[in-house]
């Protein structure tokens, strides 16, 4: 998916604080449409990494509860400003997709 | 068709759902098993083996009242060294762990995330460091349920 991941990137000394607003539907696979009454198939992120200068720095996994079009927030700790910083999301139906931001 | 044949069948297929739905490479690290628990004491026990959390250390930040529980912040925030992962649980959706937080050594243990939230539930955050797990929870009141 193009262009799903919005994020910036914070230094406050060498605390970096990432926040990251991601595009994707997050479909539990629980609900059914309702004009087909077909159940609609789970389409989720299920891991979200993100890496400092080649290091992760974060990494989480998500089940169905996430929010579609989550919002997500981290903060890791040895980074500068001028760097940057990379997130990725890969999700059940194999799909993924990456952003980068330079730390402001 | 009796209603405990029904649950079962529902329950079953939605099982069956996510199990299919996952790809073999992902399939190692992400924690199936707990993702598979439908109640939120088996939940929490997938993630922490069984051992019972301490209350304290963790800071959980959440709306007291969301008018629309499919998008909730939640905010963790573990007072503790050495955090090696925050897990995210919502007490009565159908899949109650929501999220598993891995740390880093450069992580910081301060992480937030929109989660959806069916019905009024307890938001309860637990943390591993070293082999001590601590919780932290609040209140969510759910004005329009989560799922959509």
């Amino acid at each position: 998916m193009a262009k799903s991941i919005r994020m910036r990137a914070r230094a406050k000394g060498d605390n970096i604080s990432v926040k990251a607003l991601i595009t994707h539907p997050m479909e539990t696979g629980r609900r059914r449409d309702k004009e087909t009454d077909k159940v609609i198939p789970a389409h989720f992120i299920q891991r979200v990494v993100s890496e400092y200068k080649g290091e992760v720095v974060f990494e989480a996994y998500w089940g169905t509860g996430v929010s579609k079009n989550p919002f997500v927030s981290f903060e890791f700790k040895g980074g500068k400003a001028g760097d940057t910083v990379k997130l990725t999301w890969f999700d059940n139906t194999d799909q993924s997709s990456t952003a980068a931001t330079t730390i402001k | 068709m009796n209603i405990r044949r029904r649950q079962f069948l529902s329950r079953s297929s939605a099982l069956a759902l996510v199990a299919w739905a996952v790809p073999s490479t992902l399939l190692a690290k992400w924690p199936q098993a707990a993702f598979e628990k439908t109640q939120l004491e088996q939940a929490i026990a997938a993630v922490t083996g069984g051992a019972k959390p301490t209350s304290g250390k963790v800071v959980v930040s959440t709306p007291k009242i969301a008018e629309n529980g499919a998008q909730v912040r939640v905010d963790a925030k573990v007072d503790i060294e050495n955090v090696e992962w925050i897990s995210v649980f919502v007490e009565k959706n159908p899949v109650p762990l929501v999220a598993k937080f891995m740390m880093t050594k450069s992580s910081i243990p301060h992480v937030s995330t929109n989660v959806k939230v069916r019905e009024t539930s307890k938001i309860i955050v637990i943390a591993k460091a070293g082999d001590h797990y601590y919780s932290g929870q609040e209140t969510v009141k759910v004005t329009a349920g989560g799922c959509g």
